[in-house]
């Protein structure tokens, strides 16, 4: 799944969720594909980010989460963060970018 | 609303004590088999033989199995565990029955201590089973992965059941069928029934997600499901009623229900995303060549049914247990215990800064001496049961206690691991 076209301010949101690493893969989640949607909203001080994992009952879930919002948080200190999974599509490993798809050769 | 794994996962202190004390009677099985190796060279009906089974089955796979799945089932099922206390009663009460058992057989002592030991570990797989049956039932999730955790939970309680009698019968003769016939299907309910169906249920769901390949169809797993269990149950009528006939029906229903998920992880496996297979993961798929090995030998003791040679009953079921389950648990050891530590230390630390991650807790380096001390070690005691060779064996097992002290080293590293940073 491509992101739909985002604006510089919601760039900006998917470059911090770089940092976010899925402990087992060792990928950003940003590279894996799993980020499906960012809406930020300037004037209401809300990001909304839709994302999934690798497989419904990742082990690494909620971590995964709790280091999404983390991460946004230190960036965006004045806004209200919500982080939300969606499991439709399904995850598959195609979704990943071309970074992605370098570290599954190479790891 | 899914359940997010690590929120339903039970305390630590409920998991990590299984894979050590687990490993450490893991230790003791090996430095007896060490000491004691020329009994696998004699028939498989041995007091001692017996004894040292038990240990490896209840003390060593069981133990670390049990602790495995209280971690695991709340991944799979998205659910929470039944019941926390049930989990300490039930491992407390099959270590005391295991050792009980152990030194009774080891000692030929079939007196009352016997008989409550075998209760004991009847009482501790009851509660196990009903303690994963009722967190099984509170998910909603319809997955073949379910019913075969769920059928693997019946045949451990039947398999316990047959024990207990078995134990009863040698204390107070009852049985009127024979107590080595009884004692096969005692041995196949746990081995097929119950660790086969269970490894099977976890390893679809977690080869795939370790591996990344995830485009595998898990509909010919129906196939293993119906066949396993056809087999089992015809295997115990062909027990009870005498006949060859039936007893040719398991044999087949158990290799037709073996070959779906055998080409299954044999897919997953070539499928795969992630290209670099960690050390965990390959000692894990190095035991499916154990299972296969152990298929071809069974074949051999099928085909020359009425002139059984004792070797190849040892190798067979050395082979299952020390080869392919246990294997595929010092393996997958790698992939899970790490994970609760971690879970459990350090997964509030943000992943931004230089947090470790679960792969970081343990030693490659160990884990790497000990896939190859193994491998080498299984490889030489089959040889040495096959050449009926007692040097060879010592060799094999030396090398076996080599790699299980590395095992070791590494779970107590794992758990000990204090500092956050790498």
């Amino acid at each position: 799944m491509t992101l739909t076209i985002l604006s510089e301010d919601e760039k900006e949101v998917l470059n911090v969720l770089k940092d976010v690493i899925d402990p087992e893969i060792e990928l950003n989640i940003v590279d894996l594909g799993l980020v499906y949607g960012i809406q930020r909203n300037s004037k209401t001080k809300g990001i909304i980010v839709s994302m999934t994992l690798t497989s419904i009952g990742c082990p690494m879930g909620d971590v995964i989460m709790d280091d999404a919002k983390s991460v946004l948080f230190n960036h965006f200190p004045d806004y209200k963060i919500t982080v939300q999974f969606v499991w439709t599509p399904k995850w598959t490993p195609e979704m990943a970018t071309e970074e992605g798809q370098l570290h599954f050769e190479t790891h | 609303m899914i359940n997010l794994q690590s929120q339903s996962s039970p305390s630590k202190n409920i998991i990590v004590p299984h894979f050590v004390i687990g490993s450490i009677n893991w230790t003791i099985t090996i430095l007896f088999l060490l000491l004691n190796s020329d009994l696998l060279l004699g028939h498989h009906f041995n007091h001692k033989l017996i004894a040292i089974t038990h240990l490896i089955t209840l003390g060593w796979i069981s133990t670390v199995i049990f602790g495995a799945i209280y971690q695991l089932i709340p991944v799979i099922f998205q659910t929470t565990l039944y019941s926390e206390n049930l989990a300490k009663a039930s491992f407390v009460s099959l270590q005391i029955g295991t050792w009980v058992f152990f030194f009774s057989f080891w000692y030929s002592n079939t007196s009352i201590p016997l008989v409550i030991s075998a209760i004991i570990l009847a009482i501790s797989l009851l509660i196990f089973g009903i303690n994963i049956l009722k967190t099984i039932l509170l998910s909603n999730l319809k997955a073949i992965e379910r019913i075969f955790i769920f059928s693997s939970i019946i045949w451990l309680i039947f398999t316990g059941i047959i024990g207990t009698i078995l134990a009863i019968n040698l204390s107070f003769p009852f049985l009127s069928i024979s107590h080595l016939e009884l004692l096969k299907v005692h041995a196949h309910f746990g081995i097929i029934g119950w660790f086969s169906q269970l490894i099977i249920g976890v390893s679809i769901v977690l080869f795939p997600m370790f591996l990344l390949s995830h485009n595998q169809s898990k509909s010919p797993l129906k196939i293993t499901l119906l066949f396993s269990n056809f087999g089992l149950i015809i295997g115990f009528c062909s027990i009870v009623l005498f006949s060859n006939y039936l007893l040719i029906t398991a044999f087949i229903s158990g290799v037709i229900a073996l070959l779906p998920y055998l080409h299954f992880i044999l897919f997953t496996y070539l499928k795969r995303i992630k290209k670099k297979v960690d050390i965990g993961m390959k000692k894990s798929l190095f035991s499916f060549i154990w299972i296969s090995i152990a298929l071809i030998v069974s074949f051999q003791i099928f085909l020359n049914f009425s002139e059984i040679n004792q070797w190849q009953i040892n190798l067979y079921i050395t082979l299952f247990l020390l080869g392919f389950i246990s294997s595929l648990i010092m393996g997958q050891t790698f992939k899970t215990l790490p994970f609760i530590i971690w879970l459990s230390n350090y997964k509030s630390t943000p992943s931004h800064s230089n947090k470790i991650l679960p792969k970081d807790l343990y030693s490659h380096t160990i884990l790497t001496w000990q896939y190859f001390s193994y491998s080498i070690g299984l490889i030489l005691v089959a040889f040495g049961i096959f050449k009926l060779n007692n040097p060879i064996l010592i060799i094999g097992f030396s090398l076996l206690l080599i790699a299980v002290l590395l095992y070791v080293l590494n779970i107590f590293k794992i758990i000990t691991r204090k500092n956050l940073s790498k």
